[in-house]
């Protein structure tokens, strides 16, 4: 191997770090430390994101700017890592105006390729996962499966959509070259399976303010996943340099592991190659889910 | 130490309803909660948290095992060799080649817990060594060559342990490296003999404190 990327989920900021977030990343600490003493190049990016309605509904819940509020539960996310000894070589935010320029850049390369359309799109939304949900996964008045205390909202907007059903074949192939793309084999099945029931294009804006604009229309903000997942190619990029994409992509690119939680197992999996694969970029070795920890106290706790 | 909640559960104090992460590494450390969470839980499925189950492993695993070992050896060090590295043995030599190959490719995998359990066999045996050999009987039978190879063993399997874990625990494994006189890990130094007999030690220190649970 002749250097190593990897990276750590970008935490999202609506709180301060859990353990959920620092299990990866100490997982992530201890594999760059390894790839050093073995002599080879490593850069271990984390970060945090940013962006979408939910951190504005925190930042309000505290009566604070969503700015505030993400450099207040910025300082959290370094004050844990520096604690638990975490050397990474990167930290990226997605509302530094040094990862807008790649966005747009990498808005335009899927444009260009005829993959964002502006479609109609109605349904129940959960500001908790940021995303539209089947009527039929919602529980009892319309909560949200994996939020049980959040009650969808009903939207009705005109958004602009990336063609992910473009690339149903050609993610097929994808899992099926590439058996270790997505580990372990119960996170590849997961995929799989939600693979193959069919991929329908998703929205990548919204009307929140919290975001960056969208290149062709400033009315709406790209939507919050859509630029968090460009945080690791901002990741990539020297601080001393400019941030362009072609700088992200001249020395890692590309990443050889993403370290995830398996709640966002699809994003990395199925939406995050399949927008490289828009962009005509390659695609990241692997991504890795890990799992999660219940907590249980005995007699002796 | 636990206190009842208003669901009727016990729990650890430091830690609400659920883990908080800052005080868990403010209470216990970082190595302590790094090396749980890797040792744990085998990366990529779920596992249990417990506070109980968290201070039992650190105890069993590093205070007892791993810190035991490291201080017995350097006090019959003191005792039987001068305080200064003994003369060249071999007696873990082959255990702990395949730690290391087993090690490097767990890492490679992600299987974080494999890199502990691969460690831990040989700390196991780094004590059964001694106390199927029992260098204060060996040394009191005048066999003072063959006490220094079992002690030079323990000690390079030590510092074998300490480059293995130092991933995972890296405060641990540099107060390891420490007690053997040698400055930090820097490079994969995997091959076994680095230690040079004759070099004077430092007075044995802990390197991992075992938790004391309050009543």
């Amino acid at each position: 191997m002749k250097s190593v990327a990897l990276t750590t989920p970008l935490y999202y900021v609506n709180d301060l770090p859990h353990m959920g977030s620092a299990y990866p990343t100490i997982a992530a600490d201890a594999l760059a430390r390894f790839y050093r003493l073995q002599g080879i190049p490593t850069l271990f990016v984390t970060g945090c994101d940013e962006h979408g309605q939910k951190i504005q509904q925190a930042a309000a819940k505290f009566n604070r700017t969503p700015q505030e509020h993400c450099d207040l539960m910025v300082r959290g996310f370094e004050e844990l890592w520096n604690l638990l000894d975490i050397k990474y070589d990167r930290f990226v935010r997605t509302n530094d105006p040094r990862h807008q320029p790649i966005v747009t850049e990498f808005f335009q390369k899927v444009y260009d390729r005829g993959d964002i359309y502006q479609g109609q799109q109605q349904g129940w939304y959960c500001v908790a996962c940021e995303e539209f949900k089947e009527e039929r996964e919602l529980l009892e008045d319309k909560r949200c499966p994996i939020h049980p205390t959040v009650t969808c909202e009903w939207r009705d907007e005109t958004n602009y959509f990336f063609r992910l059903s473009n690339y149903q074949s050609q993610l097929e192939e994808l899992y099926r070259t590439r058996p270790d793309f997505i580990l372990p084999l119960s996170r590849r099945n997961e995929v799989l399976s939600f693979v193959e029931q069919g991929l329908r294009d998703f929205s990548i804006s919204r009307y929140t303010p919290w975001g960056f604009p969208v290149p062709i229309d400033r009315q709406q903000t790209l939507y919050v996943w859509f630029d968090a997942l460009l945080g690791y190619l901002t990741g990539l990029v020297a601080p001393e340099e400019e941030p362009t994409l072609a700088n992200a992509l001249k020395t890692w690119y590309p990443i050889n592991l993403h370290i995830i939680g398996k709640d966002i197992l699809r994003f990395h999996a199925v939406y995050w190659p399949a927008m490289l694969m828009s962009a005509g970029l390659p695609l990241p070795d692997r991504v890795f889910g890990h799992g999660f920890f219940n907590q249980r106290w005995t007699e002796n706790g | 130490m636990g206190f009842l909640t208003k669901d009727g559960l016990k729990m650890g104090k430091t830690l609400g309803n659920t883990i908080d992460p800052f005080a868990l590494v403010k209470q216990y450390g970082s190595d302590a909660v790094r090396y749980f969470f890797l040792k744990e839980i085998e990366f990529g499925r779920d596992g249990d948290f417990s506070e109980s189950r968290f201070v039992e492993i650190l105890n069993a695993d590093l205070a007892n095992s791993l810190g035991n070992l490291l201080n017995r050896s350097l006090g019959m060090i003191f005792k039987y060799c001068d305080g200064k590295v003994p003369n060249r043995g071999y007696d873990l030599s082959n255990s702990c080649n395949q730690m290391v190959e087993q090690v490097r490719q767990s890492y490679a995998n992600l299987a974080f817990q494999q890199v502990c359990q691969a460690v831990l066999a040989v700390v196991r045996e780094g004590n059964k060594l001694i106390d199927d050999r029992a260098p204060w009987k060996l040394f009191k039978a005048g066999a003072q060559e063959e006490v220094e190879q079992i002690l030079y063993s323990i000690l390079e399997a030590m510092r074998l342990v300490s480059l293995c874990l130092y991933p995972i625990t890296p405060n641990l494994s540099t107060k390891i490296i420490e007690q053997l006189n040698l400055s930090p890990h820097s490079t994969w130094e995997c091959q076994w003999g680095i230690l040079v007999p004759g070099t004077e030690l430092p007075k044995p220190q802990p390197v991992f404190e075992r938790i004391e649970v309050k009543p």
